[in-house]
């Protein structure tokens, strides 16, 4: 067998290099080393589902937190889809000519000339 | 208290990973994680380096569940006794022979194996959160990867076919 040397070299700790190097020669030392990593991911959790939790203090807090934000997120969201549509709404008046309040025909044949101090 | 809660969320994602191999049950560990919490409120945290604390709140978690081992004893039988499940996804059949082969090894070389390979704690550290000698710690690690191996050499073989990361990713 090849003592623990693997165990301790895969664990970060203190080992014999040259205890390590025999073991590894060995195809058996490197099956059980590539079989410990395996079984690391396995026992770690990753592939069973092991769903890091949530912070565990407090859960009226989260909700409470949660009610805050949604209402923050609400009220920036509104700022800023009003402050856009003004925006816009600005943009469309300076753009575009303002409907007329007046209308006046050109009549063909008409004298036009202006009446000093006012008009009739 | 903020050194405190500190010390807390800095290792909860361990402590409850830890916690979830330990007891075999999200939920359970979430419950328990939050009693860890409980604890160390009400306790004082040793005035010692990082290693020492860390392993004073692996210590905590070990002591809770090991109390929810004592009163789950006859609900883990009655369970046992239950039809087993055949139509479980693979992973979850995956999941359940991780647990099983968990349950078999003894309860401390499991503990050791698990505070290294969730906790992330060092044979030092584990050895003050267990009251072994390091050398006893390497010892059991060592015997329970020797067991899971034989146990779990199924699930084990497919892992091996899967992209792995550097080996001591549970540090």
């Amino acid at each position: 067998m090849h003592d623990d040397v693997i165990s301790a070299f895969l664990d970060n700790e203190p080992f014999d290099p040259a205890a390590l190097g025999r073991a590894l020669a060995d195809p058996a030392g490197r099956d059980l080393l590539l079989d410990a990593v395996a079984l690391r991911h396995l026992v770690a959790g990753e592939e069973a589902g092991l769903a890091p939790m949530a912070r565990p203090r407090g859960g009226r807090w989260t909700r409470a937190g949660l009610a805050v934000a949604a209402a923050l997120a609400l009220a920036l969201g509104g700022y800023a889809l009003g402050h856009r549509t003004g925006r816009t709404d600005e943009r469309r008046a300076i753009d575009a000519a303002p409907a007329p309040t007046q209308v006046i025909d050109l009549t063909p044949g008409v004298q036009w000339h202006t009446i000093p101090g006012g008009h009739s | 208290m903020a050194d405190i809660e500190a010390l807390f969320l800095a290792h909860q994602s361990r402590l409850y990973r830890y916690l979830c191999r330990a007891v075999g049950h999200a939920d359970t560990a979430r419950d328990l994680t939050q009693d860890v919490f409980l604890r160390v409120t009400r306790g004082s945290v040793p005035v010692a380096g990082d290693d020492e604390q860390r392993a004073w709140l692996f210590r905590i978690a070990r002591n809770l569940a090991l109390d929810h081992h004592r009163h789950q004893r006859h609900v883990r039988a009655h369970e046992a006794a239950a039809p087993a499940l055949d139509h479980r996804p693979a992973s979850q059949d995956v999941d359940a022979a991780i647990r099983e082969a968990l349950a078999a090894l003894h309860d401390v070389d499991r503990d050791v194996f698990l505070l290294r390979e969730v906790g992330g704690l060092s044979y030092e550290e584990i050895a003050r959160a267990t009251d072994l000698t390091p050398d006893a710690v390497r010892s059991r690690i060592h015997r329970a990867r020797l067991d899971l191996r034989d146990r779990l050499s199924a699930p084990i073989q497919a892992r091996r076919l899967q992209p792995m990361r550097q080996a001591d990713r549970a540090r």
